[in-house]
């Protein structure tokens, strides 16, 4: 099989499956969810928001469990998935961070403030970067993974800090789910819930992708190390 | 900007977002793949 026609098997279903989820998501949130009563539309970016914030939360979680697994067994799939994690959770969050403030510009007034779980969520994205950005000032691969790791796993210690900063400091971040939360209209549930089912698929999707390159990665350092070698030989 | 224009910006920032890291794996595993096969091909010429 050429080049082309490998790419266009790959990219062709993803790019049907991206375009699907997105309108999907698009469509619950803008005209399928009705208009909340106190905030009005810009509560509509709560179908995006959330399930990108949800699913941050996972990746970071990934990352850290991959972080302990491999200092522990020291192997390159444990790297590889941590690799993975921390960059799809880096982008999430970035979508939270993004998305916030455009509705805390008409809710509050504000684009932002250092309310509790806007600053615990900017320290977690802020560490997860710094564990994208050691992998690439570190010039030692195996030095690199060994710090990204113990920073994933840092970076985990904040996320019970962030979902509990709310109750612990008092923060006027809106509660919807759990102990004080308003909850959901039911057509609001169901947008909820395309929104989730298109962000998780998504990052299914784009963690498969990002793993195979973090696997051509390796073999290219691989091959590299054994042309070193070969030149040494010589 | 209406809100209803300021949540269309929220919503294409953040499929932009995946949009554009989905194209930068793309461009980078094509770039690896063609050195591997350079590699791979200047290895076999030593053999």
């Amino acid at each position: 099989m050429n080049e082309s026609s490998s790419w266009w098997k790959t990219g062709a279903p993803l790019g049907v499956a991206f375009a699907a989820g997105g309108a999907a998501l698009v469509w619950a949130a803008m005209w399928y969810a009705p208009t909340e009563r106190t905030m009005g539309d810009v509560q509509r970016i709560f179908y995006m928001h959330v399930p990108a914030a949800m699913n941050g939360a996972l990746a970071f979680l990934v990352a850290a469990v991959a972080g302990i697994g491999y200092l522990v067994r020291r192997s390159e799939r444990w790297d590889r998935v941590g690799r993975t994690a921390v960059e799809l959770g880096t982008l999430w969050a970035t979508i939270v961070l993004v998305t916030g403030p455009i509705w805390a510009r008409s809710a509050w007034g504000a684009w932002w403030t250092w309310e509790p779980r806007l600053t615990t969520t900017l320290i977690a994205w802020l560490i997860f970067l710094g564990a994208i950005l050691v992998r690439r000032i570190a010039g030692d691969p195996e030095q690199a993974a060994r710090l990204a790791s113990v920073i994933a796993i840092i970076g985990a210690l904040d996320l019970p800090i962030v979902y509990k900063s709310v109750d612990w400091w008092r923060g006027n971040h809106p509660i919807v789910f759990g102990k004080g939360g308003g909850g959901l209209a039911p057509e609001m549930r169901t947008a909820f819930l395309v929104g989730a089912l298109a962000v998780t698929l998504t990052h299914v999707v784009l963690f498969r992708l990002r793993y195979r390159l973090a696997q051509a990665e390796d073999r290219i350092v691989a091959a590299e190390r054994l042309a070193d070698e070969r030149e040494g030989l010589r | 900007m209406s809100t209803l224009g300021w949540m269309f910006w929220g919503y294409l920032a953040g499929i932009v977002l995946v949009a554009g890291y989905v194209a930068w794996i793309g461009a980078r595993l094509s770039a690896l793949e063609r050195r591997q096969r350079r590699i791979d091909s200047e290895l076999g010429a030593d053999r």
